[in-house]
């Protein structure tokens, strides 16, 4: 089936004044007055295209003034005639000897023009779709159209024909092969296809799909409030790192599953490329055992095992712009952690040792590395010295260290007590903590850390204490709207909660489930948010 | 008694859909649903159990000595063999707001979470070589050992006060940490105490339960057939009830079971606990499910034999679970008895 799109005019639309007619003279007298001239139109708004952005609406024109009324008859003449469009026409001459035309009406203010709509064309649009044989709650859309030169292209998805889901679509691959992410399962779904070329956009029919049944064993977390006001919303991507099945998943904002994959271990990362085409999985591997890291296409019919090379990997790894991958693994002469880097090509280098870098000896516990794009360093942490440290990525060297106290690098006046496990850098200037505050009889926090390198200084900014301990794990993130989850991990716990620390939703795993690092998206298509 | 909960009126409808059957031969009611039949409360059983864990009084901050070695029976009453069933010793920190006088009802109520266990992950031990005494200070956590002063600051009551953490020490078989568990005993920390033993006996945990089959409509399908199935995704999207009345929810159910048995139902809720062992030799099949919300018959095997499930006949009484393999309570969340019937 096709849907052939209306034509439609959709260019900014121009109104113009409409003057009216002088009325008709009658008999001898004076000329009528002159009207007053119409003024000008306002120009039309740009236009937002169903898709792509309309033309800009045409400015509309000064109102023409009404012609000058013709003078009367002499002693019987008539009126001026009407003005046409425009202002109003003048009024009617003097007339000779006849009655003088009477006063014209003014021309009415012109209209604004209306908001313009994007461009409309007509064409063909034949979609097909199936559903992954290994994640059944992806569609997989192919399509054709007759629309030539096609310049873009998205599809619309949701369960209701409102859709509420925009999934790109890659003109280069072929037949325009396109991902649905972010569908629950066994569910019927709509979508629908816009392409679009400079002649316009053009949509395809309505379709639907049914996603397939949850992998048994997933059990949903317990969402409390089911909504409120503030959320974040969009998608949390995560895995099982106790329970089973041990799977990277993805939840929506409701806590649905809409991502599963099992690696064939627990994991405790899972990240997707910054081009939203490829999650990277990896088991935990604490203590030291088996290193377990999988690059699975989002579909989930593509698995690269690469775990060969990221031996002795461990906790998890963070992916940069190029996809080269970040990570630290065991090191058993040194004691400490290796800062590693694996290129795309799969080649991989040592960054530095962690324990040179902290300036530290006997052995330490790395558990988190981020990427710093805004001066190409690395970020990582330390769970034994209790300390976080930034190195350039070009030659290892220390940038600065965090609660240290006896490095030079150190930047003083931001401490913590009890362990940490996950960051996120927030800005060049701005750090957040997972504090595990691994003390009896304490619990674990979020800490914000405002940085000061120029002057070797650093001062917690904000906390949040949900009031549960959690020793092994867990992670924070500021999102973009303020707010910040903090992860329980091993508690099977996230809070999500806003800036000025109140707590607005709180999602409980089932007992014996427990969670890996986290990461919040507000859409499964495009680079992370952090 | 437990009261079952209003059904929608989807759930509700659905067995009124099956064509009426004979009766099984007594009172108990019975539907034929054919190939195809749709989980519902009417078919499902119900079930109810209580914990009692009398705890133990011991010396605080001190290298408590646990010992299993008495061990014959886990709180089953199936048996356990000290030295080779035995294969993870868990010591659980439950709180806060998790005093000993509310572990026991939460545990019944199966509304323990992660987050009500202090330490996660908790300090464990994996016997070997026929051990079955340890001491505190070798647990560790995943392998990672544990300074002695992190161990006396954990079990100081002074801290972890007994208005709001309470402690256990759990006997499991298999090395998933939080799973397996055979045997619990309880026990409550006090400076004053000269003991710092710790035995696991068969009494450690009192296990009660009822169960009843006998009020369930029996579920019809053809005999001599695994070309059927079992969906019970209507219950779970009416929020229906499970048999030990909670809500039937998506994702839960992990497995399947089906046994074959000589005894009649009411013998049956008398040996509940004892249904995978008394099934008929070679015939209590059992299925790991892919899907949250259906059973392919075909997919059951015998336990032992790996043998396919051939369908039901009409001799003795067949039961079909739904398990719940995440749940701490291992009853199952839906059982019914099917009978061969033909539409």
């Amino acid at each position: 089936m096709r849907r052939i799109s209306n034509p439609t005019v959709l260019c900014g639309c121009l109104v113009l004044a409409l003057g009216c007619a002088g009325n008709t003279n009658v008999g001898p007298g004076s000329g009528g007055s002159n009207g007053t001239s119409g003024t000008t139109g306002s120009a039309g708004t740009t236009g937002v295209g169903g898709g792509a952005a309309g033309d800009q609406g045409s400015g509309g024109s000064s109102s023409t003034a009404g012609t000058t009324g013709g003078g009367g008859n002499v002693g019987t003449g008539t009126g001026g005639s009407a003005g046409t469009t425009g202002a109003g026409g003048r009024g009617g001459a003097v007339g000779g000897g006849g009655r003088g035309g009477n006063t014209s009406t003014a021309g009415t203010t012109g209209t604004a023009g209306t908001t313009g709509t994007g461009g409309s064309t007509q064409c063909t649009i034949t979609a097909t779709t199936t559903m992954s044989t290994k994640i059944p709650t992806v569609a997989i859309v192919t399509f054709t159209s007759s629309l030539s030169s096609m310049t873009s292209a998205s599809i619309d998805f949701g369960l209701t024909t409102s859709y509420g889901m925009t999934a790109p679509v890659d003109l280069t691959q072929a037949n325009y092969r396109t991902l649905l992410l972010g569908m629950k399962a066994a569910k019927m779904y709509h979508y629908r296809v816009n392409a679009t070329s400079s002649a316009g956009t053009c949509q395809s029919q309505d379709y639907t799909i049914t996603t397939g049944a949850l992998l048994a064993g997933l059990m949903k977390p317990t969402v409390t409030p089911t909504t409120a006001t503030g959320l974040y919303g969009g998608f949390l991507i995560t895995g099982q790192y106790q329970g089973n099945p041990t799977t990277a998943y993805i939840l929506d904002a409701d806590g649905d599953y809409v991502w599963w994959f099992s690696i064939g271990g627990d994991v405790t990362g899972a990240r997707m490329d910054y081009a939203g085409t490829h999650m990277w999985i990896n088991s935990a591997n604490v203590p030291s055992g088996t290193t377990r890291v999988h690059r699975v296409s989002m579909d989930g019919m593509t698995d690269e095992d690469l775990s060969s090379q990221f031996t002795g990997l461990n906790h998890q790894l963070t992916v940069l712009p190029d996809e080269t991958v970040a990570f630290y693994a065991y090191n058993n002469t040194a004691g400490c952690d290796d800062i590693k880097e694996r290129a795309p090509n799969g080649t991989v280098k040592t960054i530095v040792n962690s324990g040179t870098a902290l300036g530290v000896s006997g052995g330490c516990h790395c558990n988190n590395v981020q990427y710093s794009a805004g001066d190409n360093t690395l970020v990582f942490s330390d769970l034994d010295h209790v300390m976080v440290a930034k190195v350039s990525r070009t030659d290892g060297s220390t940038v600065w260290t965090l609660n240290d106290t006896a490095s030079s690098k150190n930047l003083t006046g931001a401490t913590w007590a009890g362990g940490e496990h996950g960051l996120h850098l927030i800005d060049m200037t701005h750090i957040l903590i997972f504090n595990n505050n691994s003390t009896a009889g304490m619990t674990s926090k979020a800490i914000e850390v405002q940085l000061d390198p120029a002057n070797k200084k650093a001062m917690q900014t904000w906390s949040y204490d949900g009031m549960i301990a959690n020793m092994i794990m867990g992670d924070v993130q500021r999102l973009p709207n303020g707010n910040t989850i903090v992860a329980y991990s091993t508690k099977g716990a996230l809070h999500e909660v806003s800036s000025n620390m109140t707590k607005l939703q709180t999602w409980t795993w089932a007992a014996g489930q427990t969670i890996g690092y986290i990461e919040k998206r507000a859409s499964l298509y495009g680079p992370p948010p952090k | 008694m437990k009261i079952r909960s209003v059904l929608s009126a989807a759930v509700v409808s659905l067995p009124l859909l099956a064509a009426a059957c004979s009766s099984s031969g007594g009172a108990q009611p019975m539907m034929c649903y054919g190939a195809n039949p749709v989980a519902s409360e009417v078919n499902d059983y119900t079930f109810m159990s209580t914990f009692a864990l009398p705890p133990v009084t011991v010396k605080s901050m001190a290298n408590l000595t646990f010992d299993w070695g008495s061990l014959t029976m886990d709180f089953l009453k199936h048996p356990l063999s000290a030295t080779a069933d035995v294969n993870t010793v868990t010591v659980l920190i439950f709180g806060p707001g998790v005093p000993l006088s509310s572990l026991a009802p939460k545990l019944n109520s199966d509304s323990l979470s992660a987050t009500d266990v202090y330490a996660s992950p908790p300090p464990s031990i994996m016997p070997s070589g026929g051990q079955t005494t340890a001491m505190l200070y070798d647990f560790t956590l995943n392998g990672t050992a544990i300074p002695m002063a992190m161990f006396n600051s954990y079990f100081d009551p002074t801290v972890l006060t007994p208005d709001k953490y309470s402690f256990m020490v759990a006997a499991a078989s298999g090395t998933t940490i939080g799973q397996g568990f055979r045997m619990l005993q309880t026990f409550q920390l006090d400076a004053s105490s000269s003991n710092t033993m710790i035995k696991l006996t068969n009494d450690s945990t009192q296990l009660s339960y009822s169960a009843n089959l006998h009020s369930l409509t029996i579920t019809g399908v053809p005999g001599g057939t695994a070309a059927l199935t079992l969906d019970w995704s209507a219950m779970v999207a009416a929020g229906a009830k499970n048999g030990l009345g909670a809500t039937f929810k998506d994702g839960y159910v992990t497995n399947a079971i089906v046994g074959h048995y000589t005894e009649t139902p009411a013998e049956l809720e008398a040996k509940f606990l004892d249904l995978n062992l008394i099934a008929k030799p070679g015939e209590y099949y059992t299925a790991a499910l892919t899907s949250s919300t259906m059973l392919d018959f075909s997919t059951l095997k015998d336990m032992s034999s790996g043998a396919p499930f051939p369908g039901i006949d009409s001799t003795g009484t067949w039961l079909l679970g739904l398990i719940c393999g995440n749940c701490r309570n291992p009853a199952p969340w839906y059982m019914t008895i099917l009978k061969p019937c033909m539409m």
